[in-house]
């Protein structure tokens, strides 16, 4: 969606963008995109879409349609795929059942290990990885709690510490920094990109 | 009605008011909730990062509560969705069942059958039942008109879901809201999202879609809304004065939980329901209500 | 082989076997290496020529095998390779005009079976030359064979008295051939009937089926009443069907009980579709009064509302509701609603100018002579087309919130509208697989009547044809077209009066047959009958085989474990003689 490389054309060449026709199978190989082929490109996600109410630079049958064209690095390293509410409403409409917000959870996790993470992912990985919840709970809380008569809570991350540890999410974050050959990419697309 | 209960990450830091006011009624209703101090994060705010580690994550859960043989009661939509999403995941794909199983195993845990997954809602809904309720109902709230808001990962995706609920048109909030004797009305886009999980990539872009319900909400006349997740209670009640500063506009809807409703309509003290931990007042509902019969 | 008393008797054949194998213009040679294949036939007993030839399907190769049949050289033909599906008959045909009986002749599939599926060349040369084997082997112990046979009654039963059934009974009457018209509804004319105009034409839908130039503006429907050869009964449903090609027994049953037997020589099915129920798409709205179907729509008095009868200043079509959609409808395109919705707003356009017509569409589907035109001149009228699936329709106030997305803008409409029209699509109806199977006919994936496509050549004719939507969506034209044809068709079958049915049928071989009965059930087509008579003073059971109901299918013989019953042309030891064969090679 961002066009700098095109000077200002409304010309998607094939040699300047990369386009790579095998982007669409990296997608269909991830879960949450294995229907992307059956989309009809009918608009029916952006008509339901709350983001595309009121935005419409996130249009999800847009989205759709440059993984389709195979338009990688654009739509990889575009902001707006982070902006999906996961409401799952373009999922219950899909007439064709392409589930589209868990193709754009897809197509985040690609981003993600093609080193356009999401914002602020690192922080939040840590957060988890320490206090096993998005928000520490400490002796503040606690009062706090009490007063309502809430039970305190302890935070326990070890469980989670070691899950995190062995799920190697913080590996493709670093690996990400610097290109690596991806096991489902290929090389190819890897040094198109 | 025995269940293990699942607070998630909101709901114990900021989402005080939800939880006593759940405890309280569900007490009243002989509604037993086991406090299971071991259930982390749900995993949902890693899977549009690493989807292996969010199933593992949510697995890691969902094996505590299948362990200890309880149904998981959850109070947060967006645990739910995703808690549910994983269970129903990893019941049907014995390949990701396994990458689970061998994270779990140094952990002592193991996902196998999986659990039942319920919302604290659908527990008053479907466990104990509207007829049950209206028994102890003792404030008929009549006359007082509430915008539901159902917050999508309650009912969607419908696949993902054990119930009745029809994912194009549900009704369990607005049952549950009439048994109180109010009017559940019904508003323009009704099923839209709150935008919450925007917030944190685009606050812009999530405020607006905010603050179109609030209009319809508005428009339609309500004296207030009722939700049931702590996160859109961000959108609603905690950035309702920071909508209406941006936009010039003034809405004061107040934004309750389904319990602090029904807590109101079972004659529990307002402070106990922690009705002064929400961020738009609630006094002059209360008048109103106080004013009934 | 067996004799008529049950016993084995080795058979020596005294037989000359041409092998022609045709490598389908060398595109086997790509997967099949034939030449070697040639050579070891060659030495096959019995096989007295072997030819490799490019193009079996020309006329100057063909005639070189009948050339052969002529000059005694060969009296048994095998051909390895296309299917047999379209190159059977065709190479039966060669066979008797050369004098030969047609079930002298054998057919070897390395096309489909072989080449096509296969790329190792070593592996699939031999799976090719083990076909040929089983082929030459079977080949060895055919005989001639002919059918028996039978008369046709000279009348027709047509099942649905829609616009397609309607047609073919007026067709076959032309013809001179009586037809009973069954309809389930009190009217005849069906869905057809109820429509005011039709597009492109602008006429009444009952017209379509005259010659416009004598229209008097009437519909016809009095004319089936008169005609001698047809006779209507309405209200009424088949309720049992008997028999077969020729002489088949149907059980008709009217609402108040009455039960009416036909006997006809043919049967027409053409009990059409129903439209999509909009309310299995609850974003569309239609428990609101002010969203219609286009069926509604025709009904709505000047197009007004019905809420309140006010003229509409804004109105929205919906295209495909129900079609399109793996998930909430139909996958097929309806094929009719696209132009009939146009016509429609059309219609709202030229009452009312100023009215604000919108039809938001995936694609527009004008495919058909005079289609594109009149889309192009709705688009003229100012008529607005959005692309863009709806997403959803909501009450507010007094108006339609139609949402969608208009695709070439990309942005997102939001339209109050006074009059929402949902195109609803064609799917199948009720009844019609219970139909199906009471007539052995197949279903397709979605559970219209299976259409054929005409390119191929029909297998075994059993004297039942499907005609309009039953066979699948389908506008009122098309329908008739389809009625002329099944009409055409059952014409030339009772025209002929006689007919000779194929001869693999099964056999029951008596001395074997004990009258166990496994046989009966499995019969598809109720074929077979438990029997008891008197054989030298005792009783003894067995199997008789209802020879115009018998397809030929084998399931009998597969179920009998005495070789009580086998299939002429595919008897046990042909099928042991192929199984040998087939062990050889390997």
């Amino acid at each position: 969606m961002t066009r700098e490389s095109q000077d200002q054309s409304n010309t998607y060449d094939d040699e300047v963008l990369n386009l790579d026709p095998n982007f669409k199978y990296e997608i269909t190989k991830q879960t949450g995109g294995e229907k992307l082929l059956r989309c009809l490109q009918c608009g029916t996600c952006a008509g339901i879409c709350p983001v595309f109410e009121v935005d419409e630079r996130y249009d999800p049958q847009k989205i759709i349609k440059m993984a389709l064209n195979g338009m990688r690095k654009e739509l990889l390293s575009s902001e707006l795929i982070w902006m999906c509410s996961t409401c799952y409403a373009c999922n219950e409409y899909c007439p064709q059942d392409v589930m589209v917000a868990d193709l754009m959870c897809a197509i985040q996790n690609i981003a993600t290990r093609y080193g356009y993470p999401a914002p602020a992912l690192e922080d939040k990985i840590q957060i988890l990885k320490y206090h096993a919840r998005t928000l520490p709970l400490d002796n503040f809380d606690n009062k706090k709690r009490l007063k309502l008569k809430l039970p305190s809570i302890e935070e326990k991350p070890q469980d989670i510490t070691q899950i995190i540890e062995n799920t190697g999410i913080e590996r493709i974050l670093e690996n990400a920094l610097t290109p690596v050959t991806n096991e489902i990419a290929g090389a190819v697309s890897e040094d198109r990109r | 009605m025995k269940y293990a209960s699942f607070l998630g990450c909101t709901l114990p830091s900021r989402a005080h008011n939800y939880e006593a006011s759940a405890r309280l009624v569900g007490n009243k209703f002989g509604i037993e909730l086991v406090d299971i101090f071991d259930f982390n994060c749900c995993g949902l705010p890693l899977k549009s990062a690493h989807f292996e580690t969010y199933l593992a994550i949510a697995a890691d859960n969902l094996a505590i509560a299948e362990a200890k043989g309880l149904p998981l009661v959850v109070f947060c939509n967006g645990c739910f969705g995703a808690l549910s999403e994983a269970n129903e995941h990893l019941k049907h794909n014995a390949k990701d069942r396994k990458m689970v199983n061998e994270l779990l195993k140094p952990l002592g845990k193991e996902f196998n059958q999986g659990v039942k997954i319920i919302h604290f809602s659908r527990v008053l809904y479907e466990d104990v039942g509207i007829q049950r309720i209206k028994e102890e109902i003792v404030r008929d709230l009549k006359g007082i008109r509430i915008a539901p808001h159902y917050g999508c990962h309650y009912f969607r995706p419908g696949e993902v879901h054990e119930n009745d609920e029809n994912p194009k048109n549900p009704t369990s909030l607005d049952m549950l809201i009439e048994v109180t004797g109010a009017t559940s009305i019904s508003y323009e886009d009704m099923l839209q999202c709150c935008a919450s999980p925007v917030l944190g990539t685009s606050e812009k872009i999530a405020v607006r879609i905010g603050k179109k319900k609030l209009d319809h909400i508005k428009a339609a006349g309500a004296d207030l809304m009722v939700i049931h997740c702590p996160l859109c209670s961000i959108m609603y009640d905690q950035y309702q004065p920071t909508i209406e500063k941006q936009f010039n506009v003034e809405y004061k809807i107040p934004v309750l939980y389904y319990t602090q409703l029904l807590g109101l309509a079972m004659d529990f003290d307002p402070t106990e329901l922690g009705l002064k931990k929400n961020k738009v007042k609630v006094n002059d509902l209360l008048a109103k209500i106080e004013n009934i019969s | 082989m067996l004799n008529d008393k049950g016993v084995e008797e080795e058979i020596k054949p005294d037989v000359k076997i041409g092998v022609y194998v045709c490598s389908c213009n060398g595109s086997f040679e790509k997967s099949i290496d034939i030449e070697p294949i040639i050579d070891h036939v060659r030495n096959f007993p019995d096989v007295v020529k072997v030819e490799h030839y490019k193009h079996l399907c020309e006329e100057e190769e063909l005639e070189q095998i009948k050339e052969d049949i002529k000059n005694e050289i060969v009296d048994r033909v095998v051909v390895a390779g296309c299917t047999p599906s379209t190159h059977e008959d065709i190479m039966g045909n060669i066979l008797e005009e050369a004098g030969l009986n047609r079930y002298l002749y054998e057919h070897a599939n390395i096309r489909e079976q072989c080449s096509w599926v296969h790329s190792d060349m070593d592996a699939a040369t031999e799976k090719a030359m083990s076909i040929i084997a089983m082929a030459i082997a079977k080949s060895r112990l055919s005989e001639p064979l002919i059918g028996t046979e039978i008369e046709i009654k000279p009348n027709a039963l047509v099942i649905g008295g829609g616009i397609a059934g309607m047609q073919v009974s007026l067709d076959l009457a032309q013809n001179g051939f009586k037809s009973y018209l069954v309809e389930r509804e009190p009217e005849l004319g069906g869905r057809t009937y109820g429509l005011n105009t039709t597009y492109p034409t602008s006429n009444c839908g009952i017209c379509c089926m005259h010659d416009c130039k004598n229209c008097k503006l009437t519909p016809k429907i009095e004319e089936f009443y008169n005609n001698p050869n047809i006779e209507v009964l309405t209200n009424s449903e088949v309720s049992k069907i008997d028999g077969h090609i020729g002489n088949y027994a149907a059980e008709v049953r009217n609402k108040i009980g009455d039960l009416k037997k036909l006997y006809v020589g043919t049967i027409i099915i053409s009990t059409g579709s129903k439209t999509f129920d909009p309310n299995k798409l609850p974003e569309y709205g239609y428990e609101n009064e002010d969203v219609v179907t286009i069926l509604e729509l025709e009904k709505l008095h000047n197009f007004r509302r019905p809420s309140d009868g006010k003229v509409p200043e804004t109105v929205n079509f919906i295209l495909c509701v129900g079609s399109r959609s793996e998930k909430s409808g139909n996958p097929h395109c309806s094929l009719v609603c696209c132009n009939f919705a146009i016509g429609q707003a059309r219609e709202i356009k030229e009452l009312y100018p100023n009215t604000n017509v919108y039809v938001h569409y995936m694609d527009i589907r004008a495919a058909y002579q005079g289609f594109e035109e009149f889309y192009a001149e709705a688009r003229d009228m100012g008529i607005n087309f959005v692309r863009g699936r709806v997403a959803k329709v909501e009450k507010i106030g007094d108006k339609l919130m139609v949402r969608a997305k208009d695709m070439d803008m990309g942005i997102l409409l939001k339209i109050k509208s006074d009059l929402v029209v949902l195109a609803v699509g064609q799917e199948p109806v009720e009844g019609t697989g219970q139909l199906a199977k009471m007539l052995n006919q197949e279903l397709d994936i979605e559970g219209f009547i299976k259409n054929i496509n005409p390119q191929y050549r029909s297998f075994e004719d059993n004297g039942i044809y499907s005609a309009g939507c039953v066979l699948g969506p389908k506008g009122i034209r098309h329908s008739i077209e389809d009625a002329k044809n099944a009409a055409m068709n059952a014409g030339n079958l009772l025209r002929k009066g006689r007919i000779r049915l194929s001869p693999i049928k099964s056999r029951v071989v008596d001395a074997n047959c004990d009258g166990c009965a496994y046989c009966i059930d499995p019969c598809l087509y109720n074929a077979l009958t438990l029997i008891e008579y008197n054989r030298s003073g005792a009783i003894k059971k067995t199997v008789e085989r209802n020879e115009g109901k018998c397809r030929g299918c084998g399931v009998c013989a597969a179920t009998c474990p005495k070789k009580g019953i086998y299939v002429s042309h595919y008897r046990p030891e042909q099928i042991s003689a192929m199984i040998d064969a087939a062990l050889e090679v390997a």
